[in-house]
């Protein structure tokens, strides 16, 4: 059996096959971002298209973080597809729980102006408390659910003063630039929808 | 202020509010130095204010409001009462000499709750108090047409000088200005139907006041342009995240409080993460890499006689020939007859996935040994049925080649 991306890998010399499949592998099973020191195919212009071409054969994209750190995530077009198709979504109530931390840790502190970097990452955790009294989550289903969230990395927990508290895990880095963008319109969109900002969000939606 | 505290931050943000009160009060200014410079000194005028007000009618003297204010630093207490005094904000209870009781002066205080809102949201509150009023002043049965004409012209004003100052920064300011300006942009539909509403009820009673009504209109329509615009041109500012603290933490904090799973829900309904695995750490990774052999150069084994190839001695051929009878028997039965057979078919066709394993593992031995003349050729793609068993296959064909000897 061949992988889909022979004829890709076939056309380079054995050294760059093996940065390649080797960055593969690292921006594809590494937990967190991957520094480009450490992998030649991901410095090299060149070979990183070729690891982009390779990532896009399986529906993934090469997805930059901060400044020189790699990783992959799902390419536009294939995460398009996948949620038309209704495959790979996360369960409702999981999604709102997730919405939650990401409000409290991210929103909120920006809001305040206590982040400042364009990224989902935050250091600001949101605890088990808040996610308790303060919202409509029915209860019992809230400690299953942030397990699970945390089994796929997309909350990471950190010790809070007394009680659990989470923040938005490593999973945030891999959505590209274009998904990060539409979480942001969308929460925009559901919790101003009256704001100007929906507005704009929305002429800008038409016109595409 | 504690000099600790001083950061250039705080500086800006100090500056910030003190152009907020500058701009107030520049109407009543009798020179450009008449404003406060620091927003403390408003802190210790509220202090008083307080204090005044819990006194009552007896008032306050000297030495009570300086109690009342002790955390600020003495200099600054008396320079800033001599400067309330002077304007009126403070006065002597009974205008006699020995007489060291003061009041309060209620305009001043109303004047500072005024500043303080001000503040908050960049006089878009005041605005929407100002459509409520003008409304309820329409609505009263005595208003005559000339009340009418004069709300619609002072709403047309507000509205048009709103519009100037959100298109000068849309169009020529910086990106930062605009975005401290952002509070403008914050309810501007409510904003937009309260003014419209007004309209309406003022041309439902004057309907013959066409031109101050149609002026109106216009700067509500112009209002809702540069409104999107200025919007449109902070969001495309902002990258992927930024655009999330020109919302005020409010609307985010009664979001998550009212909003049904549902509706929580919906935002990320349009993204896919990956499914939970092992995944690795960075560093392990990069060890890996680094540990991994580098594969070396086939070396070409030097050339011998045919009869070293059969070191394996007779039993391990027979084994050999045993298991080769085996697998063509099975690849035969896979076959029925025919010359080649998609595998996806046969696969499909066994029902359940321990079947169908056994009989992808009995294929591929097939193929690959090296005495029997079958092949198993994988194509792209895959076919892809949720409700088969199992629910997808790869797409391959299995075929018997030609039988050498």
């Amino acid at each position: 059996m061949t992988h889909p991306a022979d004829d890709l890998l076939g056309g380079l010399s054995e050294r760059q096959r093996d940065e390649v499949v080797a960055a593969w592998a690292a921006v594809e099973y590494g937990r967190e971002p991957v520094d480009e020191v450490g992998f030649a195919a991901l410095r090299d212009p060149a070979l990183r298209e070729t690891l982009r071409a390779v990532l896009h054969r399986t529906g993934r994209d090469l997805v930059r973080v901060a400044g020189r750190q790699w990783t992959s995530g799902f390419a536009d077009a294939a995460r398009e597809e996948l949620v038309a198709r209704g495959w790979g979504a996360l369960p409702e109530y999981d999604r709102a729980v997730l919405t939650t931390i990401l409000v409290h840790s991210v929103a909120i502190p920006r809001s305040e102006g206590r982040l400042t970097d364009d990224s989902w990452a935050s250091a600001v955790p949101t605890t088990v408390a808040e996610l308790r009294s303060h919202t409509q989550l029915a209860r019992g289903k809230l400690n299953e659910a942030l397990q699970r969230l945390r089994t796929a990395d997309l909350v990471r927990s950190v010790r809070g003063a007394d009680s659990a508290a989470y923040v938005p895990g490593p999973q945030f880095h891999r959505l590209t630039r274009a998904a990060r963008r539409l979480l942001q319109e969308e929460l925009v969109l559901a919790a101003g929808p009256g704001s100007p900002l929906a507005a704009a969000i929305r002429a800008s939606r038409g016109e595409r | 202020m504690d000099p600790d505290e001083l950061t250039l931050e705080s500086a800006a943000h100090d500056d910030a509010i003190v152009a907020v009160y500058r701009q107030m009060f520049a109407v009543l200014g009798s020179s450009a130095q008449s404003v406060v410079s620091d927003p403390v000194l408003v802190d210790l005028a509220d202090a008083l204010f307080t204090a005044f007000s819990a006194a009552g009618s007896e008032g306050l003297t000297m030495e009570q409001m300086r109690h009342a204010c002790r955390g600020f630093p003495e200099p600054v207490f008396q320079a800033r009462v001599r400067v309330l005094r002077e304007l009126g904000a403070v006065q002597k209870a009974f205008d006699r000499p020995h007489q060291d009781v003061y009041r309060a002066s209620f305009t001043s205080y109303v004047s500072l709750l005024f500043i303080r809102r001000m503040l908050t949201r960049g006089g878009q509150l005041e605005l929407h108090r100002l459509l409520t009023l003008e409304r309820l002043n329409l609505d009263d049965p005595t208003a005559t047409d000339e009340d009418a004409r004069g709300s619609a012209a002072r709403l047309t004003r507000a509205f048009r000088l709103i519009v100037t100052e959100l298109f000068m920064l849309t169009s020529g300011g910086t990106i930062d200005v605009l975005r401290e300006k952002a509070p403008l942009l914050w309810n501007a539909d409510t904003l937009i139907g309260e003014a419209t509403a007004v309209h309406d009820t003022m041309l439902a009673r004057w309907p013959d006041l066409t031109r101050p009504s149609t002026e109106l209109r216009a700067a509500i329509a112009a209002y809702r342009d540069v409104s999107t615009a200025a919007a449109g041109r902070l969001t495309q500012a902002v990258g992927a995240t930024r655009a999330l603290d020109l919302l005020p933490a409010e609307a985010w904090r009664t979001f998550t409080r009212r909003s049904s799973v549902g509706a929580l829900a919906a935002p990320l309904a349009g993204l896919v993460f990956d499914a939970p695995r092992a995944w690795l750490s960075a560093g392990d990774l990069s060890e890996a890499v680094a540990q991994a052999e580098r594969p070396t150069p086939q070396r070409l084994r030097p050339p011998r006689p045919d009869a070293d190839e059969t070191a394996g001695g007779p039993e391990a051929r027979a084994v050999d020939d045993a298991e080769a009878a085996d697998l063509a028997a099975r690849a035969e039965a896979a076959l029925a007859g025919r010359d080649a057979v998609e595998v996806a078919e046969l696969v499909g066709g066994s029902g359940d996935w321990a079947t169908a394993r056994r009989l992808l593992a009995d294929l591929t031995a097939a193929a690959q040994h090296p005495s029997l003349p079958y092949a198993l050729t994988w194509g792209d793609g895959l076919l892809v049925d949720a409700e088969g068993v199992p629910s997808w296959r790869g797409n391959g064909r299995f075929s018997r080649g030609l039988v050498a000897g």
